[in-house]
């Protein structure tokens, strides 16, 4: 669920899915991920 | 015990996640906006490309509620289309619940679901002003591979 605010992306609205989601550090876990789709405002 | 907790999310490498968003209209302006004028802006959306990266800082296990659940956050940055060089703030509050419980103080089977909720804040920038935020928040559902045996 996106809720744009003012501005810009105000009323924005859109999909999309996470991709490459991977855990690296392994002291201490981190995730990153990337992120693909489509957006309307 | 949360150290331990860290050590098993330590441990696990999501490999499927899926995850929808789906928008919800918002409040335009205040009430002194004209409707021609909301009518206007309403139609002068466009469709943009959605392609960013995040990552990550280090997450922080919050509680362990039972022997195979596991609650966690952490703080990310978002960067990329539609957003520009200007990056975005996320939270993440994730649930990870274990198929199996804890056997003492090790784990051996790491498969599991995760369901993670996270809000990302925008700051557009434009000239002379902060600019505006927008949320979003998401559920995601991962999959988590299991280890091999040492």
């Amino acid at each position: 669920m996106i809720t744009g605010s003012s501005g810009t992306f105000r009323g924005a609205k859109g999909s999309f899915q996470v991709v490459d989601f991977v855990a690296f550090h392994p002291e201490a876990t981190q995730y990153k991920a990337h992120w693909q789709g489509s957006m309307r405002y | 015990m949360l150290q331990a907790a860290e050590r098993h999310v330590g441990a696990i490498v999501a490999v499927v996640v899926a995850l929808s968003v789906v928008g919800m209209g918002v409040a335009y302006g205040s009430s002194q906006r004209s409707t021609h004028l909301a009518i206007k802006a309403k139609g002068k959306k466009k469709n943009h490309v959605l392609s960013a990266d995040f990552k990550t800082a280090p997450v922080s296990v919050v509680d362990e509620p039972t022997p195979n659940t596991v609650e966690f956050s952490d703080d990310a940055k978002l960067v990329g289309r539609p957003f520009g060089n200007r990056k975005a703030h996320l939270t993440e509050d994730s649930v990870l619940t274990y198929n199996q419980p804890s056997s003492g103080s090790s784990r051996t089977d790491f498969s599991g679901t995760q369901h993670t909720t996270f809000k990302a804040v925008f700051y557009n920038g434009e000239a002379g002003g902060s600019g505006a935020p927008m949320t979003t928040r998401s559920t995601r559902t991962a999959i988590h591979r299991v280890p091999s045996p040492a």
